[in-house]
């Protein structure tokens, strides 16, 4: 907790003959994180993938686009499948599944491609078909011409045009969808001047497909095939559905298995190899380091050899050491909050642990509300139920965290909805009279709320309450600051930098009781002095621009009564809801009533969106904004381990 | 229109205008620090979108750069609060 788990650097060393076995080692302890190796200025080479990698490597490829075809996603797993029993099955249900998947794809591709077909044909017959020609006779003239097509004028019009040129046509006109659809034929050698015409009536083409018959019949033959090939399309769904079924276990632990055997051929492309020996450059976490130097000694009796070598003040400065959390169980899941800026380097202290109880504190003391608190802690718990990516996990055990800690100020503040929970204006006494035994003890009971958030007079000791927690947040930065500088650059450099700003504070807060009268006037001078002792060794540390950073000390002491504000703000807007519910649409009766508790809910629902988002982004701001910029640098790399968290399988 | 000079207006009245001046007031504050808010927001979301983007692991940096100018429109709700309350 609170740092990062100590790791050491090794090599391990051995005959290449062993490389295999030694990578099945290293793979099974799954907590040594490789080093890659560079080939460059190196006099040694890159060692070679195992001969079954790209065997192994296509078959999971040819795997993978299989899933993809069928839809297939992660999932929990039912029951481990047997890695033994499921390798020397693999090949013929690789196979068969390939095989099956393709007679698919054809048969769909086949059917797809016959009703694109269809449907264009159906649409260039549909508004000819009210023209009583038969199809084939649009087209196969020696000396007609034919114009088939849509065009904006009316029968007279056309023919008064056409008479200009030659009395020897015939036209067929009906109408379509606002428009007119024409059938011309004329003689071959007018064909040019009728096109001029046309295109003057705006005349636009239909190319008829080559078929026989009458239109009518070809279009409802043509219904027919269409509604057929849905039908078998939709056959060729459920059968894909039914395999998805079938093959989702097989191909999700093929997968994995298949991940692992390419992960372990491919390994030996990350160590350095000479003509007969391999080295292995990696990190391993102290604690198991003994048992993984014993377990390689041990199997080959002294053939492969681990070396730990010491830290270097280079590395350690560089951030080139991976970096694991070592936290408890509970505060795993800040861990990710923690991802989503950077994680700390391995000298810094990890604040996790304390994001672990300011987060939901700032949360809750924001939110603050029962019934906010209730519809939060049960959309965590349906989301850490329902969530299967283990990106969202974390931030569904989150929310049920802070919906523990806006539980707990709901009760102080005793608001539940924006209403009052108890005392004279309790919304239970209201419900359910007054004169009830529940109603009048929530009616009569005093010692809650702590502070009253719906009415006026507590309103100035939440604001200052807030400004103090951030005083009292922002100092905890700075000693956390101290100590990571004092680890990394001395203890003096710590002082001047970080303790500087405490003294500064210091004298302020002594300035200010002075001139409040709330410790003798002497005060004034010393909180001076000692504000200004401050300022001076903060400009030891940190030089002339310090001056700037100056008023960051107020604004962001100011910062935290957002705390208040933002609580303040989804109050007033539960407030607003409630009095418009139920002093002005519920006392007019009838449809009011209807009216009135559709825009409670719709309200209400969008009040606790609102509280998931702004208390969650706020709290979070003051984190990483107030909180980090006192002591936190970041930057430190993901330790890898090369392994595999199995899911679906396990070893023979 | 009803012409009340000061003179003429009943006690009620005045703390009644001085009510509505402070609300007024408070509303001028919510109002104007969030649109400044919003302004100020703007051109940091945009670039903070294009470098995640880029590269998706600058969400919390692009996070804390867009929210920073959010204090602006807080400083406002706490004068409006102030303003209220006090």
């Amino acid at each position: 907790m609170l740092k990062a788990k100590k790791v050491s650097r090794a090599v391990i060393v051995g005959n290449k003959k062993l490389l295999d076995q030694t990578v099945e080692i290293l793979h099974d302890f799954n907590c040594v994180h490789v080093e890659d190796f560079t080939e460059e200025d190196s006099f040694l080479s890159m060692g070679k993938p195992s001969s079954i990698a790209s065997e192994v490597s296509h078959k999971l490829i040819k795997l993978r686009s299989l899933s993809n075809f069928l839809g297939i996603k992660s999932k929990h797993p039912d029951e481990l499948q047997n890695e033994g029993s499921l390798l020397q099955e693999l090949d013929t249900r690789l196979g068969q599944l390939d095989e099956k998947v393709a007679q698919l794809t054809q048969r769909r591709n086949v059917l797809e491609g016959e009703l694109k077909d269809l449907e264009s044909d159906y649409k260039e017959i549909h508004p000819i078909s009210t023209i009583p020609l038969n199809i084939e006779m649009y087209s196969g003239y020696e000396s007609i011409s034919v114009f088939t097509g849509f065009i904006h004028a009316a029968e007279s019009e056309i023919e008064a045009e056409i008479r200009n040129i030659t009395t020897d046509y015939e036209l067929f006109i009906s109408a379509h969808n606002k428009n007119n659809v024409i059938a011309l034929f004329v003689p071959h050698e007018k064909s040019a001047l009728v096109n001029g015409i046309l295109e003057k009536f705006g005349f636009s083409e239909i190319h008829i497909p080559q078929l026989r018959g009458e239109p009518d019949k070809l279009l409802a033959g043509m219904n027919k095939r269409r509604e057929d090939i849905q039908t078998e399309l939709s056959v060729i769904d459920d059968e894909i559905t039914s395999l998805h079924n079938q093959s989702v276990d097989f191909v999700l632990s093929a997968d994995e298995v298949l991940s692992i055997t390419t992960q372990k051929a491919e390994a030996p492309l990350r160590f350095a190899t000479s003509e007969n020996a391999f080295f292995i450059d990696c990190w391993i976490a102290d604690d198991r380091f003994d048992e993984v130097v014993n377990t390689i000694e041990r199997d080959f009796g002294g053939s492969v050899y681990v070396s730990k070598l010491d830290l270097e003040e280079e590395e350690i400065k560089t951030n080139v050491i991976p970096v694991e959390y070592d936290n408890p169980g509970p505060v795993k899941p800040f861990e990710a909050i923690m991802d989503l800026y950077s994680r700390p380097s391995y000298k810094e202290i990890d604040p996790s642990a304390i994001i672990f109880i300011t987060f939901p504190l700032f949360y809750g003391l924001m939110l603050g509300d029962i019934g906010y608190g209730l519809v939060l802690l049960a959309l965590g718990l349906v989301g850490k139920a329902k969530l299967k990516s283990s990106g969202l996990k974390p931030l569904a055990t989150i929310l049920i965290y802070c919906s523990i800690s806006t539980l707990i100020f709901g009760i102080l503040f005793a608001e539940i909805f924006g209403f009052h929970l108890f005392g004279h204006h309790s919304v239970v006494t209201a419900l359910i009279g007054e004169h009830s035994l529940i109603g009048s003890m929530f009616y009569n009971f005093e010692s809650l709320p702590i502070l009253e958030r719906l009415g006026k007079e507590d309103i100035p000791i939440l604001l200052i309450a807030s400004a103090l927690i951030g005083v009292l947040h922002l100092n905890l930065g700075f000693i956390i600051g101290f100590r990571n500088e004092a680890i990394s650059h001395g203890i003096k450099v710590a002082v001047f930098e970080k303790i500087s700003w405490i003294v500064l504070q210091l004298g302020i807060g002594i300035f200010v009781l002075a001139k409040l009268g709330y410790i003798p006037a002497a005060g004034e001078a010393s909180g001076i002095v000692i504000a200004v002792l401050g300022v001076v060794m903060l400009l030891i540390g940190e030089g002339g621009a310090a001056i700037l950073e100056l008023p960051s000390i107020l604004s962001n002491t100011l910062s935290y009564t957002r705390l208040a504000a933002i609580g303040l703000s989804s109050v007033g807007i539960a407030f607003a809801i409630n009095e418009i519910v139920t002093k002005m649409m519920f006392p007019k009766g009838g449809i009011f009533l209807i009216l009135g508790i559709i825009l409670l809910l719709v309200g209400h629902t969008v009040n606790t969106v609102l509280g998931i988002i702004a208390p969650g982004l706020h709290s979070l701001r003051l984190q990483y904004v107030e909180f980090f910029t006192k002591f936190y640098e970041g930057g430190g790399r993901k330790f890898n381990p090369f392994g595999y968290d199995r899911k679906y399988t396990e070893e023979k | 229109m009803v012409d009340i000079s000061i003179a003429e207006a009943s006690v009620e009245q005045i703390l009644a205008n001085q009510r509505g001046l402070i609300a007024i007031g408070a509303g001028l504050a919510v109002g104007l620090s969030g649109i400044a808010s919003g302004i100020a927001e703007k051109d940091i979301g945009a670039a903070a979108v294009g470098a995640m983007a880029e590269r998706e692991e600058l969400f919390g940096k692009g996070l804390i750069l867009t929210v920073i100018p959010e204090t602006i429109v807080i400083f406002g709700l706490v004068v409006a609060i102030l303003l209220l309350f006090l």
